[in-house]
């Protein structure tokens, strides 16, 4: 199978490769895998306070579908609001990357990443949020 | 074995007689069998417990009667079903005679497959994957540097603890097909796990074998 020059350009320069420490606030990981073929991705985000996607970097342990359909998200994701980034489909991918058939379980992959992280990240928030009202009802109960 | 009605048709006598591989009616090769189930091929109920032995029996005899060159005196027609059938055989008992890709043919018979878990991964597993492939990326930072004995040393570890954790899936799998075949949504559930698991282990130890 040969694959898109832009699957081989992603796949050769993988862009934003690393991760960010998980607890760091902010902070949304998301980690999936294809159980057909066990490939395993995981996408990191950087979260401002206001929703809007600051950074994010992959590690993607997969074909070269997988590793360009990671790598195309991370680009594709920077600058964008957590909804915008929450709204996007797989479809998306195969078209940037002209995907073949076979490969289109990547791309839902990627798409599933995005989902994971960004649920983490929401659950992680609310934790904090519900922590930081224990924190000051227990400052005022303190006053 | 199931076919297309449109199609099912016996080319032969005319008489709707290819629900078999062989026409009832006159004995001629069945035209189509395009929506072929697999079990149904061999004649075997829809079970995920296989007698292997048996399988390969019916397997033979079935080659036997399909083989494309006893055909080749036939009407054109019958030569190509003959070539078809002898796939669709040749693929059922690749599908069948493997644990795994015969689980995950039977998952998706029961209207399920692998590909709509993707979120579940479960966490431990994952967490070994990428361990592991840290480990591997390790290795070949060593050996760019000209001094990976130790690296290999360890993965070498790795690799056996795979092999050993891959042999107790597919044992677990073989077991809870011996378990019976129940349908139930959690006997699904649990064959998928295990599929799924049995599919990481092994991509993960293919790839710590090709490097080491």
């Amino acid at each position: 199978m040969a694959y898109s020059d832009k699957v081989l350009d992603h796949y050769e320069n993988p862009r934003n490769v690393g991760s960010f420490p998980k607890d760091e606030p902010g902070v949304g990981t998301g980690v999936v895998g294809a159980p057909e073929c066990g490939d395993v991705m995981k996408l990191q985000l950087k979260i401002s306070n206001s929703g809007l996607i600051e950074d994010a970097k992959f590690k993607t342990f997969g074909c070269g579908s997988a590793i360009a359909s990671s790598s195309y998200v991370t680009e594709l994701i920077k600058g964008k609001s957590v909804e915008e980034a929450y709204a996007i489909k797989n479809t998306q991918i195969v078209e940037e990357l002209n995907l073949p058939p076979v490969k289109i379980h990547c791309s839902v992959l990627a798409e599933d990443a995005i989902k994971a992280a960004i649920g983490d990240w929401r659950g992680r928030s609310e934790a904090e949020g519900k922590k930081e009202d224990v924190a000051s009802s227990s400052e005022k109960k303190a006053v | 074995m199931t076919t297309n009605p449109e199609t099912s048709l016996c080319l032969q006598c005319g008489k709707p007689a290819a629900d078999q591989l062989v026409c009832s009616g006159c004995g001629v090769v069945a035209p189509d069998g395009s929506e072929t189930d697999y079990f149904g091929v061999f004649d075997l109920p829809r079970n995920l417990t296989i007698d292997l032995d048996d399988l390969e029996r019916r397997y033979y005899a079935l080659s036997r009667e399909f083989h494309p060159d006893f055909f080749h005196d036939r009407p054109p027609a019958e030569q190509a079903a003959s070539l078809r059938l002898t796939a669709i055989v040749n693929r059922a008992y690749k599908t069948l005679r493997d644990p795994v890709p015969r689980a995950l043919y039977w998952l998706e018979l029961h209207g399920e497959s692998l590909g709509r878990d993707n979120g579940r991964v479960p966490p431990a597993l994952a967490a070994r994957v990428f361990a592991v492939q840290e480990q591997l990326e390790d290795l070949r930072a060593a050996r760019a540097r000209g001094a990976a004995a130790a690296e290999r040393d360890a993965l070498a570890v790795v690799r056996d603890e795979l092999r050993s954790d891959l042999r107790a899936a597919q044992a677990r799998l073989a077991s809870s097909f011996a378990a019976g075949d129940s349908t139930s949504a959690t006997a699904l559930a649990e064959t998928k796990q295990l599929v799924s698991e049995l599919h990481y282990l092994r991509t993960l130890l293919r790839d710590v074998e090709k490097e080491l």
